[in-house]
């Protein structure tokens, strides 16, 4: 047979029965062998995990036993930080490392040889590599709730301080000192399970990309890219693409598909769950899409694993079409940026910057310059599409979304966020929730009425002259009413959604609007809605635990106060020449459930009527955590309460603090012409800003201005064309029967306003200006 | 039994296998000759199940190579790659097929490392590249399959070690009846494992037989004649090499021994002699008359 020696005189062994072993076994044991090569990777990941919460757990113990440095805790803090950053990123590398062979040629054939199926080679490595990442993480929240334990009996159950934040102490309290197993253990369960899925799409994910890509390089660089572009490009569509349309907010809708789609999204919805359930109001409206959309992936990568082919490792793509998806994303979200801002010149700015982009990610997938030129004409077919696609999206408004008004039949309630005819109320309070309920059908109706006719104005910023010739409820000059607008939730009987929000409402508007300050359904849900928000902001404030979930340290607080100040307060300087406080530790448990009650007299007592007719200037305003709770001169019931407090004072202004406001540049007068000029309503604020006035002039005309400031009113109703002025950052109006004082200031102040906008700030004296 | 019908295996725009048919029958040694790039790779590839052809038939004992776990429990694919398992010990590359593979020998596998003598606990990344071969082909061989596939495997090997390899191999194969598949440039290797040959050339199979036939069928002729002839004078014959060197002819031709002296002798030559020529000389002749010869690369 051959030239070899051949033992052909040996015996014949047996050949031994054909032995099976099952996919499934083959698979498990590929699986094992896989955890056994990455135990390195899963210890480092381990003690990334261990140096966060555990370690700031026994850090916190020893603090409380020794009474050691307490700020050392942020240390830890920000330690954590990062190596719970580094853990939750090494889902990457195990990734990666357990599917080598998806883009190592020399991995190839000893890994696909093997005695193994598609599918079960796939659930193996990736089950495998998910042991490796999670099973560290789990086991270190296990080790920290044993941890937490240990220190939940070593203290007491009482006092076991988590996290303390010196810096903001009095600002925003978060947890101080508190119980782990009472206060805390819903914020951990979120974090806990939060983070697991968080990390479990890390993973997925860069098995996705990799299972698209042949080579390493475009592995590790395109999961970046991904991880950046699901949520970029989210943005770019919906913030700015549909965000400029008038009225359209889709911000709720990009943060939640950011939040359902991507990791970095994960992390924003656990930080919203964590502290303001603003988009997510339980964990399951985030978690369970989250849980969808891991899944698909999931799906999509087997299936793409399934269809690869052994002989394209080592390309750059294995599916061309992942990348060019991406590289249109890319082209789409710089085109847009630059047709956005649609600054002077851009479109070579825009051809340049996306070309070099686009062409630089080709010369790089293409492994240098060949056949460039079908690189060059791909990128200009991209970049007509984009501006083409860029162009449909604001032409045709959104697909009609601007221009969209559901009819009543429709529509089964209304959420509104709507302050009223007067919107009496005003600031960023953390407990302020001003969403009323409407689903009695002629308030739908009155919603949608009013909305369809704001569609038909159009939008104030290209349609100013509508604006501009509608009269003012609270700036006859001022052409448009920043009330606070209004945002309409829409719950449409189909089970959608449609949100829409405006902070520019015409007078036509208001005039459809105010029956809802006179109609039960919105009024009853307005007062009580105010009463709650003035409770939960003075609980705030004071640092009281009015429900007893955040297990606030009241110590911090007792050096605030409660305030009440004049229609001024809060907006300028001018206004703390008058005002009244009281130290939240001297007032009574009772003066807030007693305060309260005498508000909601007084806003019942209030007859709608009158309410909507006319209006006086205000007593003062309440100022809780932020937030401005109007006090009207027929607020008998709260300003006697408060009175018997001493926390009521009529303002006084004098010469002195007008002057120093003035010079400080905090106010401005504004003329009816004054927004006529430009077409673009930013514009119209520059008004006349007395700064510019010599110290003399402030003199003469600082009796003027005292009265001015002492007859403005907060709001008023009129076809009058009234002088406005501002006092930091709210405007007044200046009653129709003092415009000629206001006129005479104007025109002395106005002719140095010309004087130094015509020299650039340089002033100069024009003595036969006026 | 190895059978592959009408298998085309393309890669983008290149076809590495054209309605490719071949049987090996089990027991054999099977040598894949072949230009560079003719797919003798491609084809232990499809074997071992590492890629799926776009057509045709690839089977293993009846049943598909792709995907089948079965099927790829019958074959060991020792490719010529030395790079792979670097990370592991000899005792974890050993532990890791033993898993895999269900006849894995412990036996065979002690008695063959007596033999090669190779640390089982240092990483095989510090082995050169003949002891990284010895490792995968002492494992390769203690699996136990039906099937062992060889891609250039012996490379690398020192000449003594080359012997102790391709006796393991005999002996399996007389053993368990081992069907050996062998693609090599070292056709001196190939004639001396291989009973049986298949040559390719771009993607196709020129012939495929046993060794003996391939050799009894191509000839080497020494002949001088008392007149001049020219290439055209033998065209009854299927000659792949014209030669001449002042008197003397030579010349390479394919068929019967038997007819080709008889028609030669028709001829009168002065000398006459036909010569066996060796794998190697059949190899290059068989491409020189394809056009893949030194004169017609450039």
């Amino acid at each position: 047979m051959t030239s070899m020696d051949l033992s052909k005189d040996k015996e014949q062994v047996q050949i031994p029965a054909q032995n099976k072993k099952s996919s499934v076994s083959t698979a498990v044991h590929n699986g094992k062998f896989n955890i056994q090569s990455n135990i390195k990777i899963m210890i480092i990941i381990l003690i990334m995990h261990l140096v966060a919460a555990p370690l700031m757990l026994v850090n916190q113990m020893a603090v409380l036993s020794t009474g050691t440095d307490e700020n050392i805790q942020e240390i830890y803090g920000v330690i954590g930080v990062i190596s719970t950053a580094i853990a939750i990123l090494s889902g990457v590398v195990v990734a990666i490392s357990n599917f080598s062979y998806l883009y190592k040629k020399t991995q190839v054939d000893m890994s696909l040889s093997l005695p193994m199926t598609v599918r079960g080679r796939f659930i193996s490595d990736f089950i495998s590599g998910l042991i490796t990442y999670l099973v560290p993480y789990i086991a270190v929240q296990i080790l920290t709730f044993i941890l937490a334990g240990i220190g939940h009996l070593a203290y007491d159950g009482k006092t076991f301080m988590i996290m303390r934040n010196n810096y903001y102490a009095y600002a925003e309290p978060h947890a101080y000192t508190c119980t782990v197993f009472e206060d805390m253990m819903p914020y951990i369960v979120k974090l806990v399970v939060g983070g697991f899925f968080i990390m479990l799409f890390v993973y997925v994910l860069t098995i996705l990309v990799t299972t698209c890509c042949g080579s390493l390089f475009e592995a590790i660089a395109y999961t970046g890219i991904v991880n950046g572009m699901i949520p970029g490009t989210i943005a770019v569509v919906l913030f700015v693409l549909f965000g400029d349309l008038y009225g359209v907010d889709l911000n709720s809708t990009a943060i939640k598909l950011i939040s359902w789609t991507s990791p970095f999204g994960g992390c924003m919805a656990l930080v919203d769950l964590m502290e303001n359930d603003e988009y997510f109001k339980n964990m399951a409206s985030w978690l369970i899409p989250y849980i969808i959309i891991t899944a698909i992936a999931f799906i999509a990568s087997y299936f793409l694993y399934r269809n690869r082919k052994a002989e394209h490792v080592s390309k750059p793509f294995v599916y061309k079409g992942f990348y060019y998806v991406l590289i249109t994303c890319i082209t789409f979200c710089i085109g847009s940026a630059f047709l956005y801002t649609k600054t002077d010149n851009f479109i070579i700015p825009l051809i340049v910057l996306t070309a070099i982009v686009y062409l630089v990610f080709e010369v790089i997938t293409n492994r240098g310059f060949k056949k460039i030129w079908i690189s060059v004409i791909r990128y200009a077919v991209t970049l007509g599409c984009v501006t083409g696609l860029y162009f449909l999206i604001t032409e045709t408004g959104g697909f009609g979304m601007e221009t969209r008004v559901p009819s009543a039949d429709s529509v089964k309630s209304v959420v509104i966020d709507y302050q009223g005819y007067w919107n009496t109320l005003s600031g960023y309070g953390q407990g302020s929730d001003f969403s009323i309920i409407l689903k009695d059908k002629e308030n739908i109706e009155t919603i949608v009425k009013a909305h369809q006719q704001i569609v038909n104005n159009g939008n104030p910023y290209e349609n100013y002259e509508h604006y501009q010739n509608s009269v003012v409820l609270q700036d006859p000059a001022k052409r448009v009413i920043s009330n606070g607008g209004i945002e309409i939730k829409y719950n449409l009987k189909n089970g959608m959604q449609m949100i829409r929000k405006y902070n520019v409402l015409s007078y036509d508007v208001m005039e459809i609007l105010k029956q809802l300050d006179t109609n039960k359904e919105y009024r009853e849900q307005f007062i009580n809605k105010t009463v709650s928000n003035l409770k939960k902001d003075y609980y705030q404030e004071a640092g009281l635990n009015i429900q007893k979930t955040n297990g606030y340290d009241n110590s911090y607080y007792k050096e605030t106060s409660f305030y009440v100040g004049s229609k001024f307060e809060g907006y300028s300087s001018v206004g703390s020449s008058c005002s009244a406080s009281q130290k939240y530790s001297n007032l009574p448990i009772t003066f807030i459930d007693q305060l309260c009650s005498c508000y909601e007299n007084d806003l019942r007592a209030e007859n709608p009527n009158n309410y909507i007719s006319s209006d006086k200037p205000s007593a003062g305003y309440m100022i809780v955590n932020n937030m401005h709770y109007v006090i009207k001169d027929s607020y008998t019931n709260t300003i006697n309460f408060l009175s018997s407090y001493n926390l009521m004072c009529k303002s006084s202004l004098n010469k002195e603090n007008i002057t120093n406001v003035v010079l400080n540049g905090e106010i401005s007068l504004y003329s009816y012409n004054d927004y006529l000029e430009g077409s673009d309503l930013s514009n119209v604020i520059s008004g006349l800003n007395m700064y510019y006035s010599e110290n003399n002039y402030v003199t003469d005309y600082s009796d003027d201005l005292k009265t001015l400031l002492e007859v403005a009113l907060d709001r008023n109703i009129t076809n009058e064309k009234c002088y406005t002025i501002s006092v930091g950052n709210k405007i007044f109006v200046i009653p129709m029967e003092y415009s000629y004082i206001a006129e005479r200031v104007y025109k002395t102040v106005g002719a140095y306003q010309n004087q130094y906008d015509k020299y650039n700030g340089d002033v100069y004296y024009d003595e036969y200006a006026y | 039994m190895i059978n592959l019908t009408g298998v085309v295996k393309k890669f983008d725009s290149f076809t590495a296998l054209d309605g490719v048919d071949i049987k090996i029958e089990k027991g054999t040694a099977f040598g894949l000759l072949g230009s560079n790039g003719a797919g003798k790779s491609t084809i232990l590839r499809l074997l071992s199940g590492i890629y799926m052809q776009d057509s045709g038939e690839v089977l293993i004992d009846g049943e598909p190579a792709y995907d089948n776990v079965s099927a790829k429990q019958k074959v060991f694919f020792i490719n010529d790659e030395t790079v792979q398992f670097g990370s592991f010990t000899l005792r974890k590359l050993k532990d890791y097929y033993k898993g895999f593979y269900p006849n894995f020998s412990e036996e065979i596998f002690e008695k063959m490392l007596a033999t090669v003598k190779l640390p089982m606990n240092k990483k095989i990344d510090t082995f050169s590249k003949g002891m990284k071969r010895q490792s995968i082909v002492i494992t390769g061989l203690a699996c136990q399959t039906d099937y062992l596939l060889l891609d250039e495997a012996f490379d690398g090997l020192d000449p003594t070690m080359r012997i102790i390899v391709k006796r393991m191999l005999v002996d399996a194969m007389m053993d368990r009846q081992l069907t050996t598949i062998i693609s090599s440039h070292n056709l001196k290797e190939i004639n001396e494992v291989c009973d049986t040959v298949a040559l390719l050339h771009q993607g196709k199979v020129l012939f495929n037989r046993d060794l003996d036939s391939v050799k009894g069928n191509i000839h080497k002729v020494q002949a001088a004649f008392p007149q001049e002839y020219s290439k055209e004078d033998f065209t009854d014959m299927e000659l792949l090499h014209f030669e001449k060197n002042q008197s003397i002819l030579y010349l390479i031709i394919k068929g019967d021994e038997d007819f080709i002296r008889n028609n030669l002798q028709e001829k009168n030559p002065l000398v006459l002699d036909i010569i066996p020529l060796s794998l190697e000389e059949i190899f290059i002749y068989e491409m020189e008359g394809l056009g893949y010869d030194f004169n017609g690369l450039k």
